[in-house]
């Protein structure tokens, strides 16, 4: 039979057409016009504003010295990225000047061993953020989409776990510091970390306060399964881990993937300050040091890591989008 | 003799906060093997709650039905239901649709093939071979049915009731 080879093609054609009609320069026009000309006037606006406050550290930065500042903080990781590839050359060098020369194993293994112990960069900060939260998010995942299926599946586990969930859920990740750092503190005792503590401090800080949209999404789309189906799998005599798993995860799935969405959005917040706290070395502890830093060029940098902050939010967020909407089912929902 | 199916007596009472509300009475139908039956009535005089409790999917609060001198108060297989809002799963294809009726009915006693097999028959006899692919919210009100009637048709039940 051909049907699947026509519904490929059929599929391949809307893609094509959804492709020309986003390159046609008519529709830029009309799509981003309105878009440009808004952040055009809030440019403006903040140059104007920026120019009337007068800080201890100077004038409130304005598109201008935040671009310029971006610049700069590019070149010094250009810069670094370059002298920690001289950095490995001179090393390498000097391991085959050592092979040559026959020097004893141990001395050659202590020499391909030395790290490059540059500063971090701005890029590298980014990275670390990065991973971090996806270690937080994965982890919040995991324990929340079981947790989230079983209260939706089963009443009294709803009603046990409903009033802990209620309580937890308005915390503050600035209040969890404190209690997860000592935890950590105290049980990750090794001579040789692989993870650094600030780094395990700000991914549960994470898990803790990006569980909540994910259970109670969860657990709202298992419990809303249409009766209908339910009716069908009771005629069809579906044994309970089938009903589970052909009917009540998949009927799930778009409710799921709007808590993940939200959790990611908050995760992705609160690791900001988890790790202003923390130190973990991320955007977080960038913002701290050029605080804690106060020179005249403190504020346009604080600036650059919000906008670039605020882009990964986007980012992050579109992503997820597009996960969800490959993953739905529900063709009338609109997914924005 | 004994019908082939019998409703006998069959009364359902829900509780309301307005107090108890009685939908059905002294409903009694013998139906033959082979009859096909037809209950009209005025909308909300109680035909799918008959069917419901029929199809096992209520309990009635009096009376009970037998079939083939056996009580059933269980759904299942054995009294297919066609669904007055054809209930497919969304996530489905028309023809995954149907295959999971026939591999929960049939696992143990046809083989893969043959569940395929009797899968595209029974989408053959209502006409929907030609979309066997897509998705139920790609195809009309009227084609979701007969998907809904292949489904029920494919778990060669002894009841097949139709709301």
């Amino acid at each position: 039979m051909n049907h699947t080879n026509t519904l490929t093609l059929n599929r391949f054609d809307v893609c094509m057409n959804q492709l020309l009609s986003a390159l046609d320069p008519k529709n830029w026009a009309k799509k981003l016009f309105v878009p440009i000309i808004a952040i055009l006037v809030f440019l403006m606006l903040w140059s104007a504003g920026a120019r009337q406050v007068h800080t201890s550290l100077g004038v409130f930065p304005g598109p201008a010295k935040v671009w310029e500042q971006a610049m700069t903080l590019w070149e010094d990781h250009q810069l670094e990225q370059q002298k920690k590839a001289a950095f490995y050359q001179r090393l390498q060098k000097r391991i085959d000047k050592a092979v040559a020369a026959g020097k004893p194993a141990k001395k050659i293994a202590r020499l391909k061993h030395r790290k490059y112990t540059g500063k971090e960069t701005f890029i590298d900060q980014i990275v670390t953020s990065l991973i971090t939260v996806a270690t937080g998010f994965l982890l919040a995942s995991l324990i929340a989409i079981p947790v989230g299926i079983a209260i939706g599946m089963n009443n009294m586990l709803y009603s046990a776990f409903n009033p802990i969930i209620q309580l937890l859920k308005p915390v503050s990740p600035l209040a969890w510091l404190p209690l997860v750092t000592m935890v950590v503190s105290a049980v990750y005792v090794s001579s040789d970390p692989l993870f650094s503590k600030s780094f395990l401090t700000s991914a549960f800080t994470v898990t803790l306060c990006c569980l909540w949209p994910t259970i109670i999404n969860t657990g709202v789309g298992v419990a809303g399964v249409n009766k209908d189906l339910i009716n069908v799998s009771r005629v069809l005599r579906l044994g309970w881990l089938t009903k589970t798993v052909k009917i009540v995860l998949p009927s799930s799935i778009p409710m799921m993937f709007t808590g993940l969405r939200l959790s990611l959005g908050i995760g992705w917040m609160v690791l900001i300050a988890a790790e202003m706290l923390a130190q973990n070395p991320g955007l977080g502890k960038f913002i701290w040091d050029e605080f804690q830093n106060g020179s005249s060029n403190s504020l346009a940098r604080i600036m650059v890591a919000v906008i670039v902050i605020g882009f990964i939010g986007f980012l992050l967020d579109q992503g997820m989008l597009s996960l969800q909407k490959m993953a739905s089912w529900d063709k009338h929902a609109i997914l924005r | 003799m004994n019908k082939y199916l019998e409703i006998d007596h069959v009364g359902i009472t829900f509780p309301t906060d307005k107090g108890a509300l009685t939908v059905l009475d002294g409903v009694n139908i013998k139906v033959d093997q082979g009859e096909f039956v037809s209950l009209i009535g005025h909308s909300g005089c109680g035909k799918s709650t008959v069917l419901n409790v029929i199809a096992g999917l209520l309990q009635a609060t009096q009376g009970g039905v037998v079939l083939e001198g056996k009580e059933v108060d269980e759904p299942g297989p054995d009294r297919a239901v066609v669904f007055q809002n054809h209930s497919l799963m969304p996530w489905l294809s028309v023809y995954n649709n149907v295959r999971l009726a026939v591999d929960q009915v049939f696992k143990k006693t046809k083989s893969k093939q043959e569940r395929h097999e009797w899968t595209l028959h029974n989408l053959e006899l209502v006409d929907m071979s030609h979309a066997l692919d897509r998705k139920p919210d790609e195809i009309s009100g009227g084609m979701k049915q007969r998907v809904g009637i292949a489904r029920a048709l494919a778990m060669e039940p002894k009841v097949l009731l139709m709301d």
